[in-house]
């Protein structure tokens, strides 16, 4: 119970002070950030969920993505399947989408859901602007703040023994 | 840092130990599914069928080609949840060519198949029963109309023989009258002998005591008057007897009149007795075909029900179900999660007692029949000798479901069969063929049928035992051997749950004529028979009773006469009244008194 209450903090902090770069980090918010986004339970949420953890990005800048935009994702379904709408029913693309569909494309990936489509369209449109922010926020943030935070015994318990080893800056 | 080792290799931005593993996983799940599906789908199949059937489901093999598409059932059993060492079908072999792409839609689309060695109640060498199930046949709708009509057509046939066999000798008057009568004259006879006797000696008691009289008239004076009395109550008593005899011819008037009541009414009971009812053609008819014609249709009526009930009914809601987020857009018409869209079967089936080879097709089964252009439709063609084809499809595209099917058998085999109850008198019917044709259509609850029959070398004959009325069997026989064909015509109304059936035939009509023909023929016979015996045996008794009266009249007479001069010339002695006086004592005559 106290781990759970704890580990947004945690990763928080992991996600600044760690070993990766502010484009790790960034990438790793913009994949966490889509994969927030789109409803879960399709092959496009588990492909997003699969290049955070296979690439080599920062994981915890990606969950904190998933956990903020998850939440602001919910306020923006209407507004999504819209979107989706627009884009599904657009009809220079109809011939793609049918064949998308009859090849069990769209229905594995989620393709022919509107809210599916809206939020992966709206994501896409948001990658820059956040890659942007995120990366310049790392910059800006991350080695002043971990040098700051490194300070501080309950930090170096809160990175944790994987993030400690991963250092060798265990104790 | 970071950016460094990004940029030069593009492998580098893979997290090669998360990656490695999952691909380690994914590719033992791949080779899981590849030979683990088979056991898996077994599995499946077994469990969910005996979940379905409530009785043991037995799969000899499973074989799958996920890139084929291709799946085969080898030996497959169903048992019969009604009767556990019987089958409720069993296939050889099942083979399915599934669309791969529908399952990526969560479809399941077969488009071709062929169940080979599919016979349906077969015998089973273990018994089937997996939990306790209850029998819950109902009587068919049909049964209570049967029994009444084999009970009305038994009752008759047993009322015919019994009333045939009978001589109704305790229930005649005739006899019980020339009886009672032959009694009542054997009574009067002794009863006017006794009296006769008793004048006799009367007189001669009057003749002594008047002979003392005159032997000593002084003495005997005084007891004149009183015997003067006695003979004038002796002379009343003759005048009595003699009014009686006289009256003989009167009653024997009387008695012959009473006889010939009781004949009459002889004769109007027997005819009354030997009266018979038509025998009515249309009970009889149920009687002969309804049962077969009942299990039929019921057979069928069940199958339709049984086959509603298992499909889908609701498949608008089925349709309209949505995803929590969004809305799922089809692309093209819509397909139903299930589509069997060609089943090819070689199905073996008993009929009429037969085992019989059907090939044919089960085309377009599916969970949401709205979605799909042609309805379900079930064809069956006997491959053997006997020529039957099968035709039932089931339209749920509409609000209202409707399911037709329709038989036609140009040589149905039927067996032979027994009809009544064989203690008394019961009717064999021979195995014969007949052409059948059924229609039926069942739109909503509302149910319409048409079923013809006809059946070329009917022949039935009575079975007798040693307690029938032979003359009876004999009528039947011969009203039986008119009957070359019969031909029926069934009407069907009414709903699944509660049909109507009218079963029209000639049969029915020609054996009643027949029968009752016969039947009417050999009362006649019988009651002319018991007529004459009656009629005998009352003119027997009026020659008696002639005879009796003339022998008693004669008998009597001649008894009374002997003491009607002694009683008149005794009377004469006191013809005034007065008495008579000594003098005329004395002149009677010594011949008088001495009789």
């Amino acid at each position: 119970m106290f781990a759970f209450v704890l580990r947004p903090v945690r990763q928080f902090a992991q996600a600044l002070v760690a070993n990766d770069s502010p484009r790790q980090v960034a990438w790793g918010f913009v994949i966490g950030m889509m994969i927030g986004l789109v409803p879960k339970g399709n092959l496009t949420a588990i492909l997003l969920g699969m290049m955070l953890l296979g690439l080599r990005v920062n994981k915890p800048a990606g969950l904190m993505g998933i956990g903020v935009f998850t939440y602001l994702g919910l306020f923006v379904d209407a507004f999504a399947h819209r979107v989706g709408s627009a884009f599904l029913a657009w009809e220079p693309l109809q011939a793609t989408h049918t064949q998308l569909f009859e090849s069990a494309v769209s229905p594995i990936f989620g393709l022919n859901n509107t809210v599916v489509v809206g939020q992966l369209l709206i994501g896409l449109y948001l990658v820059y602007p956040i890659y942007w922010l995120s990366h310049r926020f790392a910059v800006k943030v991350q080695a002043p703040l971990s040098a700051w935070l490194l300070r501080y015994k309950a930090v170096r318990w809160l990175r944790g023994a994987e993030l400690g080893s991963q250092w060798g800056i265990e104790g | 840092m970071g950016d460094r080792r990004l940029k030069p290799n593009f492998l580098k931005i893979l997290r090669w130990k998360y990656v490695v593993p999952r691909l380690l996983i994914a590719a033992t799940l791949v080779a899981t599914v590849r030979f683990g599906l088979d056991p898996l789908l077994h599995y499946v199949i077994v469990t969910a069928s005996q979940s379905a059937t409530g009785a043991k489901v037995e799969l000899a093999a499973v074989e799958t080609s996920l890139l084929e598409g291709r799946v085969e059932l080898r030996g497959l059993q169903v048992a019969n949840p009604q009767s556990l060492l019987r089958n409720l079908f069993e296939a050889e072999r099942t083979q399915l060519s599934i669309d791969t792409n529908a399952l990526f839609h969560k479809r399941l689309v077969i488009e071709n198949g062929e169940i080979t060695g599919l016979a349906i109640d077969t015998a089973r060498t273990e018994s089937g029963e997996l939990e306790i199930v209850v029998d819950s046949a109902e009587p068919s709708a049909l049964d209570p109309l049967l029994a009444k009509a084999s009970d009305w057509a038994g009752d008759w046939f047993e009322q015919a023989g019994d009333r045939l066999d009978s001589d109704f000798a305790d229930e005649l008057q005739t006899p019980q009258v020339a009886k009672a009568l032959e009694e009542r004259w054997k009574q009067q006879a002794s009863n006017l002998r006794t009296r006769a006797e008793e004048l006799k000696s009367r007189g001669k008691q009057l003749e002594a005591e008047f002979r003392e009289v005159k032997s000593n008239p002084l003495r005997g004076i005084e007891r004149l008057p009183a015997l003067q009395a006695q003979l004038k109550t002796v002379q009343q008593e003759l005048a009595s007897l003699q009014t009686e005899i006289k009256n003989f011819p009167n009653q024997v008037k009387k008695d012959r009149h009473s006889l010939n009541v009781a004949r009459q009414a002889d004769e109007a009971f027997i005819k009354q007795q030997l009266k018979f009812g038509r025998l009515d053609g249309d009970n009889l008819t149920q009687v002969l075909l309804g049962q077969s014609v009942a299990a039929g249709t019921q057979g069928a009526l069940d199958w339709i029900g049984w086959a509603r009930h298992k499909m889908p009914t609701n498949s608008t809601k089925q349709i309209a179900k949505q995803r929590s987020r969004g809305t799922v857009v089809s692309f093209g018409t819509s397909q139903p999660q299930l589509h069997i869209q060609q089943l090819g079967l070689e199905l073996t089936a008993p009929v009429a007692g037969q085992s019989m080879q059907f090939t044919g097709s089960l085309t377009n089964i599916s969970d949401q029949p709205r979605l799909i252009s042609e309805p379900a439709r079930l064809q069956l063609i006997a491959s053997g000798d006997i020529p039957v084809t099968l035709e039932v499809l089931s339209d749920r595209r509409s609000d209202t479901p409707r399911e037709e099917l329709f038989l036609v058998c140009s040589a149905l085999p039927l067996a032979g069969q027994t009809l009544g109850n064989q203690n008394k008198l019961a009717m064999q019917l021979a195995p014969g063929t007949a052409n059948l044709r059924v229609e039926l259509t069942l739109t909503g609850d509302e149910l319409n049928g048409h079923i013809t029959f006809q059946q070329p070398n009917f022949h039935i004959t009575p079975l007798a035992n040693a307690n029938s009325n032979q003359n009876l069997v004999a009528a039947l026989t011969q009203a039986l051997d008119n009957i070359h064909d019969v031909s029926a015509e069934i009407q069907l109304t009414g709903t699944l749950k509660r049909p109507e059936i009218k079963l029209q035939s000639p049969l029915g009509k020609q054996l009643a004529d027949g029968i009752s023909t016969a039947v009417v023929n050999l009362a006649s016979q019988k009651s002319e028979a018991l007529l004459a015996k009656v009629s005998g045996q009352m003119n027997e008794q009026l020659a008696k009773l002639e005879s009796t009266k003339a022998n008693l009249e004669q008998e009597l007479l001649a008894k009374l006469g002997e003491n009607q001069q002694l009683f008149e010339s005794l009377a004469s002695l006191g013809g005034s009244g007065n008495g008579i006086s000594v003098p005329q004592l004395g002149s009677l005559g010594s011949g008088v008194l001495r009789k």
